[in-house]
């Protein structure tokens, strides 16, 4: 072979690798129809086929998916033969929606974040009905917390789908066996001054959680607030990174993690964490969906709305250590790690499984949480 | 690549007037007759493509609400922007920042260009090989990595430092020295391609003719080699002062959580930080042009005429200087600086990518579910398969419109050549952020948004000024005469230029086409806002996996693979032109 030839035969393999990756995409989207449409009403059974006509449904999560979503979504597509796009976005979201909105050219179905987030969606005016779900129907009894809560209270277009807990995470080397805080009092304790990583407090975020519902509590408030800061060693922003922090030993322990964001790590052979229930009781995260005003794929987005807080998918979250899930008879694998739903579950003071109760109608909590970002810097703690 | 600015085009030889032939016709009969048809709607382009975006941020700054939508004229936002302190100190922050990493990417750079091209240090292949790596591997991988390696107490370097020192926390790269000095050590492998072509074309023979005149090595250097490129280094300061105060990623990645805000990420925080202040953001953006044009214009004064000044085609033989006992100091130096910042990066991100959390490295966490789990998703597949297209598009198309306005501006005298020139230099000094703003307002409401299309069409108007500096250059250096004499022999234009012209220009193409794939698959900022769920790339996959928590395994995939891309394409490129076509443009 020459030289020219060779030039032709390396031109021609990128042109054949590139045809194969276009290839390969183009038959990765399709997928079968093999959706449940037995024993529905001829209404939703209507919405599904539509739904599988649209093909396709578009989530935008925060944070970006987990497993457990990877494995829902693909339950998904498996039952009803509808691809789950998921696009990780932050911050970001709303400004995005608007603009396409305003485009008219909406991209994303379904977002998925949180109730705080969806209440502010709502409010804006960018949700939307998505009517009855046959999920409706169920008796009270099914769920640990009623996922029609914000829809009763003339809200629409929002659905919450997880009930989760919050956890302290010890690393395990530091404080062996039972050792260490056993709840969120034990943190304003002295012999803990230098071990604390604390999420940081501000307008959002899991330290705004501890700091907002701690500062309202009857028998925390400000001065257990301080106190903590006190003992605080540095504030983080980051998830991962506070993780890898009381992983390595960096810290001792961290303020605080939702369950579904700890429990893999700490369920692995010696793991290097440590989880703690608190036992002055668990602060609650309550996990919403909501239906975005204009979805490209309103149908699809119907169907997947319903099957979020349906069986299959609610096992997977039960399936997950320390998953969230909403349904009261889904068997958590590992109990211990989800006591939010055993009965009689012991929650934070002021922290009740109601979304308006502790987020939705109550500005102070929000303020709560600035105040404490406030104090920082008092500490030595703002970056 | 040597410097070069349009000033320096107008020195050039303009054999041919491409002027309207034997009709006298209206100024739109001429604009639109054969001659003048191409560069007519090359300039019609450049200014939709250009012009356009930019105008339309003038008019965000003073509209109220998101692009597309109806909102009233105000000047609230620049009103915010002036009256907010934090405006001020965004700019001292940018500013403090830019200066010093700027000077030590200089000093970095021009000192690897030295040592390279005028010097007897040894393994000079081994040692241009790592750089060229460096050069072509991704940023937002090498971020990524050093977010893992640098990280206050928890990074991996203080994890391994603090097994031989117990507690020790030097390092962190969430800092104001961590972006000044990873910018630095970052743009200075890029600023070294395009010093390297200037101190191998420098005039051996001055140095040749002090040696021979008494001087020392050192006064040799600091008498001739300094002086000799003065004009090159400063108007390399400048150029990288523009890129340092246009850079996003590592501020957006490192600087962000850190609580450091630079204009890039406070614009970025304007229109995505939840608050929708989409005028205040185009009013920044404004602030942050004014500083980069101002550059931009120093940089083209300071180049004027100076960019074969040193270039006589008689130095190239000359002997390099002995540097002595430097040699083997400086080679492990150069060694060292790959090893932290390249080879280092590159294999904790590969290891990162098969373990189940991030952060830590552990066999017993060892996993390909990170890999699995990406390449089995049918959108992620999508989005490599969308970034191969957009690079091959963009770097296609870029190179054909760049050619043929450095054609136009370097071979004819239409009147309207040196608008077309300077129109698509312009994007030389718009950060991608701000280019991506003023394509959102430009083309949210029409049919190309929300397409690949638009990507396309960013990375095009991006690339024009790269694409302009591999091809005027090369088309400078062929004598008019040859195409003349191709026409007189009955050559149409078509011809001569694939026959002549397109051959003898075929390295600075070749080169042009890989920077510009290179870009396509690497940049961030000039299309983050613009991708949708249907127009997913690699780059804001990876940004977003990153950023949203949760799925950093993802991100970490990607991102070696956005490298692969990327080491392909350009060994591909490297297959079918040789190394040197690829430098010599740069």
């Amino acid at each position: 072979m020459n030289w020219k030839s060779a030039r032709v035969a390396v031109l021609t393999t990128a042109v054949l690798v590139t045809g194969t990756l276009t290839a390969c995409g183009s038959s990765s989207s399709g997928g079968t129809s093999t959706g449940p449409t037995a024993s529905v009403s001829p209404e939703w059974a209507a919405t599904i086929e539509a739904a599988k006509k649209e093909g396709t449904v578009v989530v935008s999560s925060f944070p970006s998916s987990s497993d457990t979503n990877d494995k829902i979504n693909k339950q998904f597509t498996k039952e009803y033969g509808i691809q789950v796009q998921s696009v990780p976005l932050t911050s970001e979201f709303s400004a995005r929606y608007q603009t396409e909105l305003a485009a008219n050219k909406v991209s994303i179905d379904i977002r998925s974040s949180g109730a705080s987030e969806c209440a502010s969606l709502e409010s804006k005016g960018f949700t939307q009905s998505f009517g009855t779900l046959p999920i409706q129907s169920e008796p009270a009894s099914t769920w640990l917390s009623d996922p029609f809560d914000f829809l009763k209270a003339g809200h629409q277009g929002i659905l919450m789908n997880q009930v989760s807990g919050y956890f302290l995470v010890l690393n395990a080397k530091q404080f062996p066996g039972d050792s260490g805080p056993k709840g969120y009092k034990d943190l304003a304790d002295p012999q803990y001054k230098g071990k604390i990583l604390l999420d940081k407090p501000g307008p959002v975020g899991f330290g705004t959680v501890w700091a907002a519902t701690a500062w309202a509590a009857p028998g925390y408030g400000e001065d257990y607030v301080k106190a903590v800061l006190a003992n605080t060693k540095a504030v983080s922003t980051s998830a991962a990174d506070e993780l890898n922090g009381v992983a390595n030993g960096s810290y001792g322990i961290l303020v605080h993690a939702i369950s579904s964001g700890v429990s893999a790590i700490a369920a692995i052979p010696n793991s290097p964490v440590r989880l703690v229930v608190p036992n002055d009781g668990m602060m609650v995260s309550i996990g919403a969906v909501c239906f975005m005003k204009a979805a490209p794929h309103p149908n699809a987005a119907k169907v997947y709305l319903n099957f979020l807080d349906g069986q299959s998918a609610q096992k997977f979250y039960g399936d997950a250590p320390g998953g969230s899930f909403i349904r009261a008879e889904i068997k958590a694998a590992k109990p211990e790690l989800a006591p939010f739903a055993a009965a009689g579950a012991k929650f934070f003071p002021g922290s009740p499984l109601s979304y308006n109760a502790y987020a939705g109608s109550d500005p102070a909590y929000f303020t709560n949480g600035a105040k404490a970002g406030a104090l920082l810097a008092q500490y030595g703690l703002a970056s | 690549m040597t410097i070069v600015s349009p000033p320096d085009l107008e020195t050039a030889p303009a054999p041919q007037p491409a002027a309207p032939r034997g009709r006298e016709a209206s100024v739109f009969g001429r604009l639109v007759s054969p001659a003048n048809l191409l560069p007519t709607l090359l300039l019609l382009s450049v200014i939709f493509m250009v012009v356009y975006p930019l105008a339309m941020i003038v008019i965000g700054s003073f509209k109220e609400g998101v692009p597309a939508s109806p909102g009233p004229l105000t000047t609230e936002g620049w009103r915010e922007v002036f009256t907010d302190a934090s405006t001020y100190k965004t700019l001292w922050t940018s500013l403090s920042i830019a200066v010093p990493r700027s000077l030590l990417t200089l000093m970095l750079a021009s000192t690897f260009a030295w040592l390279l091209t005028r010097t007897n240090i040894p393994a000079k292949p081994v040692l241009f090989a790592m750089l060229t790596f460096m050069f072509f591997l991704p940023d937002l991988p090498w971020i990524l990595a050093w977010g893992l390696l640098g990280s206050d107490q928890v990074g991996l370097l203080n994890q391994w430092i603090s097994t031989v020192i117990p507690g020790a926390d030097f390092i962190n790269v969430y800092s104001y020295w961590g972006l000044v000095i990873l910018g630095a050590c970052r743009g200075s492998v890029f600023l070294f391609f395009f010093l390297y072509p200037s101190f191998l074309a420098m005039d051996a023979s001055l140095e040749e003719a002090a040696r021979m005149s008494g001087a020392s090595q050192r006064r040799t250097a600091l008498r001739i080699v300094v002086p000799l490129m003065t004009p090159a280094l400063l108007g390399a300061y400048v150029f990288s002062l523009i890129n340092s105060l246009s850079s996003f990623e590592l501020e957006r990645l490192l600087g962000t959580p850190a609580g450091i805000t630079v204009f890039t990420t406070s614009i970025y925080n304007d229109i995505y930080g939840g608050q929708d202040k989409f005028a205040a953001a185009s009013a920044q953006a404004m602030m942050l042009l004014v500083l980069t044009f101002g550059l931009l214009i120093i940089q083209f004064r300071l180049l004027k005429g100076r960019s074969f000044t040193t270039v006589t085609g008689r130095g190239f033989r000359a002997k390099p200087m002995d540097i002595g006992k430097w040699r083997w100091p400086a080679m492990a130096g150069m060694m060292l600086f790959f090893l932290f910042m390249g080879a280092l990066p590159s294999a904790v991100l590969l290891l990162q990518s098969f373990m189940r959390f991030p952060g830590l490295l552990r066999l017993d966490l060892f996993t390909t579910d990170n890999w699995v789990n990406a390449l089995e998703d049918p959108f992620v597949l999508r989005s490599i398969q969308n970034t191969v297209v957009v690079a091959l598009s963009a770097a296609t198309i870029g190179v054909v419109v760049s050619y043929l306005i450095s054609y136009i501006a370097v071979r004819s005298k239409w009147r309207g050549r040196r608008p077309l020139e300077f129109i698509a230099w312009l994007p030389w000094a718009v950060p991608g952020t701000v280019l991506a703003l003023g394509f959102l307002y430009a083309f949210v409401a029409l049919p190309i948004y929300g397409t690949l299309a638009i990507i396309v069409l960013a990375f095009v108007v991006r690339g024009l000024p790269i694409g302009m500096r591999f091809t005027s250059p090369s088309l400078l250096q062929i004598s008019p005469e040859i195409e003349e004499s191709a026409r007189i022999h009955g050559g149409s234009w078509t011809r001569t230029s694939v026959r002549i012209l397109a051959p003898l220009t075929r390295p600075a193409i070749l080169g042009a086409w890989v920077f510009l794939f290179v870009v396509a698959v690497r940049v961030l900022d000039t299309i983050l806002v613009l991708t949708s769920p249907g127009t997913r790339v690699i780059s804001v996959d990876i940004f977003n996996a990153a950023t949203t928590g949760g799925d950093e395994g993802q991100a970490y995939v990607l991102a070696i693979v956005q490298a692969a891309i990327v080491f392909v394409g350009y060994a591909i490129a490297r297959t079918v032109t040789g190394r040197d076509a690829i430098v010599k443009g740069a």
